[in-house]
């Protein structure tokens, strides 16, 4: 039997996830600047707990 | 293209489809010391439980944070408390939308994992002072237009390489007189993919055992 191949494109091209660049993708696993990030988003979410219970 | 062929024959086509059961609470009976049934009175037609929270119809408009509870009791039998996804919340948080075909699109509130734990924190809290003061005071207010929270998603398990998707929102519920370009605070609702999700993430696994099975200091550890 004929193998049929199915082609599933998106009914409009806003509809496609943004792929990440290079770049982004470098930024995302540089250890120097997440171990920044840790702080800053362990500050973050503790300031959130804090101001969040009364 | 994605086909979905509902029950009742109606098509819906889309780019993705996600099935999931309705948002709502068990079909639970309650009756008063007489019998009477009281349903009505202790849940909403959802089933979830009625609480400190504003429950007129009014329209998105004149959504408010103060509609949302704030000690989670019940206001008429003030032994109950519906704590996290049990309690019946006033509205939906963002604005009904519908679909092309008249779809009613309304997003449910997040109301799992830390404005669960928060909830939970000061129902038990004012339970506890009542218990031990005899008066009822309820000092502890957690209202979800005043709670910030943290979710993290892991996105890849490697301690060099690993990625998790770290979003933070303040507060839960839009709080537009305070916000009103955004309804939220632009600095504290932020989302980022990265490594230190991923730390953050390991961390908080082995803070919330240590914290549950009471290890030493567990009492220090936040919601």
């Amino acid at each position: 039997m004929e193998k049929q191949n199915k082609v599933t494109t998106a009914y409009k091209d806003e509809f496609y996830p943004p792929i990440p660049t290079k770049a982004t993708k470098f930024w995302r696993t540089c250890l120097i600047f997440q171990i920044y990030s840790v702080l800053k988003f362990n500050l973050k979410i503790m300031l959130i707990v804090v101001k969040g219970h009364s | 293209m994605a086909d979905i062929t509902w029950i009742s024959n109606e098509y819906e086509v889309g780019d993705f489809c996600m099935l999931i059961p309705g948002f709502a609470g068990q079909p639970i009976k309650a009756f008063d010391k007489n019998g009477e049934d009281i349903t009505s009175t202790v849940f909403a037609t959802n089933g979830f439980m009625k609480v400190d929270a504003d429950y007129n119809p009014k329209p998105f408009e004149e959504w408010s944070i103060k509609d949302w509870p704030q000690t989670y009791q019940n206001p008429t039998y003030g032994n109950m408390y519906a704590t996290g996804i049990a309690f019946a919340p006033p509205h939906s948080i963002s604005k009904p939308m519908k679909s092309a075909n008249g779809r009613a699109i309304s997003p449910a509130p997040p109301r799992t994992g830390m404005p669960s734990g928060v909830i939970g924190k000061i129902v038990a809290e004012n339970i506890a002072e009542r218990i031990k003061s005899g008066k009822f005071e309820r000092k502890h207010t957690a209202n979800m237009g005043r709670m910030g929270a943290a979710c993290i998603v892991s996105a890849g398990y490697n301690m060099t390489k690993g990625l998790g998707a770290t979003i933070t929102v303040s507060p839960v519920v839009p709080d537009w007189e305070k916000y009103p370009d955004w309804g939220r605070n632009i600095k504290s609702t932020v989302g980022e993919i990265g490594l230190a999700g991923h730390w953050i993430k390991l961390f908080l696994h082995y803070m919330f055992l240590h914290k549950a099975k009471g290890y030493p200091f567990w009492w220090l550890l936040p919601e």
